[in-house]
């Protein structure tokens, strides 16, 4: 199985709705008007983010 | 200097002004509690995650006069269409809902809230919650790019479907995905949909898998045109519309004057609502009707009730889960049970298949649905079985509901 990755983030596709938020299993994504941050630290790479998000930002 | 009447202790703390949180901020106050509502956006109403519509029995459960600067476009029915493109009309004499702006609705709500008492900043971002012996105290937040620490007996949680901070403290809200739909919304102007006082849906598993396209009207030309899908889909919700977009030349030649992406909760709400010092409301409880996936309404009850909660909390002077926790059966009893049914009604509709879906819009009409669904016996029988002789593909499709 290929090595997963972390969820990278394209901020120019990006509308900041929180749908990522909402499926991050272990509280990694917190997101404010203009950006979002991922906490390393706390991501599983679980990549539920990547499928739940509307435009396809996060791959 | 304000010295020690620094103003950082409130009863309540609402954290997200959406329906949810303004309405539940707006009864604290009217119960003569001291609320501070936080809403994390630079203004109240935007960004909208949202097709706009309310129902009409919902402006009655909340005592909501319809005013034209905000319930924009009366909506008397809807125009449902089959995957190959049957139409099925059902339309009201009278109206049946509107469809709101709610950038105007929600600062409307807002405004109204702040002049019962309630202080509302914006731009005011909840960082973390205080906790303090297993209690919820207080949160502290950035307003403005300032640290600030406020403290409060409760904390309600109406902060949308990212839920911070309910998790922050220590509840677990998180939305797989099979429980959210996907979505993405253009607000377009110029673009020709049919008649603008009903809401039309597209259905299909090519248009949209699990969900729908909706065109929920703003005037003659302008609508916000969205759609919905399972969120585990590996097409997003983007690719859907505008695909959709593309191959509706009403809509094709239209401008797209404003964005809207989000998922929406439709299903598993939470059992349990409450901790020590929090309650949470709203989307951010995944309170929404798991078949259309409207939630205005629903949530705006919820924080009603929530402040009915709050209230009995202070007369008791108990913030514990035990005295909050009623917060749980009460809304079960007013609404929960009742979205658990129609949760149970969206799952045998998923079991349809586009054939099945094709079936119904060819042996059903509009006014055939809609007596059946108001649940007149008699009528219902009738329209079936004279329906069911001439379609045996109906009888199959009934069986597979009733499954």
């Amino acid at each position: 199985m290929p090595k997963r990755k972390f969820p990278k983030l394209n901020p120019e596709l990006c509308c900041y709705c929180g749908a990522c938020v909402s499926v991050c299993p272990s509280l990694a994504l917190e997101l404010n008007e203009t950006k979002i941050f991922l906490n390393k630290n706390k991501c599983i790479k679980c990549h539920s983010c990547i499928k739940v998000c509307p435009v396809g930002a996060l791959k | 200097m304000k010295g020690e009447m620094e103003l950082n202790e409130f009863d309540v703390i609402v954290v997200g002004a959406g329906p949810a949180g303004i309405s539940a901020a707006e009864k604290c106050a009217e119960k003569k509690l001291r609320v501070l509502l936080l809403e994390k956006d630079q203004e109240i109403g935007v960004p909208k995650r949202c097709a706009e519509g309310l129902g009409l029995a919902w402006f009655k459960r909340l005592k909501l006069k319809p005013d034209k600067q905000w319930a924009i476009q009366p909506i008397r029915g809807a125009t449902l269409y089959s995957p190959s493109g049957k139409k099925l009309k059902i339309k009201f004499s009278k109206i049946a809902g509107y469809v709101l702006e709610r950038k105007m609705f929600e600062k409307f709500l807002a405004k109204r809230a702040a002049r019962k008492g309630v202080k509302i900043l914006a731009k005011a971002t909840v960082k973390d919650v205080i906790k303090e012996n297993g209690f919820v105290k207080g949160v502290k937040a950035t307003v403005m790019g300032e640290k600030k620490t406020y403290y409060c007996k409760i904390v309600i949680a109406a902060d949308g479907i990212e839920s911070r901070i309910a998790r922050l403290s220590g509840l677990n809200t998180t939305n797989t995905l099979f429980n959210v739909d996907s979505g993405f919304q253009y607000e377009m102007a110029g673009i020709d949909f049919g008649e603008e006082d009903l809401i039309h849906l597209y259905f299909g598993a090519k248009v949209a898998k699990r969900g729908y396209v909706w065109i929920f009207p703003k005037g003659k030309d302008c609508a916000n045109v969205g759609v919905g899908i399972l969120g585990s889909d590996t097409k997003t919700a983007k690719e859907y519309l505008d695909n959709f977009i593309e191959a509706t030349p009403g809509l094709r030649k239209g401008s797209i004057i404003e964005v809207n992406a989000g998922c929406i909760p439709l299903g598993g709400f939470l059992e349990k609502h409450t901790m020590n010092g929090l309650i949470v409301v709203g989307d951010a409880a995944h309170h929404v009707n798991p078949i259309h996936g409207g939630g205005i309404g629903i949530a705006m009850e919820s924080g009603a009730l929530a402040a009915e909660i709050c209230k009995k909390a202070f007369n008791k002077k108990d913030f514990s889960d035990e005295t909050l926790g009623e917060f749980n059966s009460l809304w079960y009893e007013k609404r929960g049970n009742q979205l658990k049914n129609i949760l149970k009604r969206r799952k045998m509709l998923e079991a349809l298949s586009d054939k099945d879906f094709e079936t119904l819009v060819s042996s059903l009409t509009g006014d055939e649905i809609l007596k059946v669904a108001e649940g007149n016996l008699l009528q219902s029988a009738k329209i079936i079985s004279t329906k069911l002789i001439k379609n045996p593909g109906l009888m199959k499709l009934l069986l597979k509901l009733l499954r």
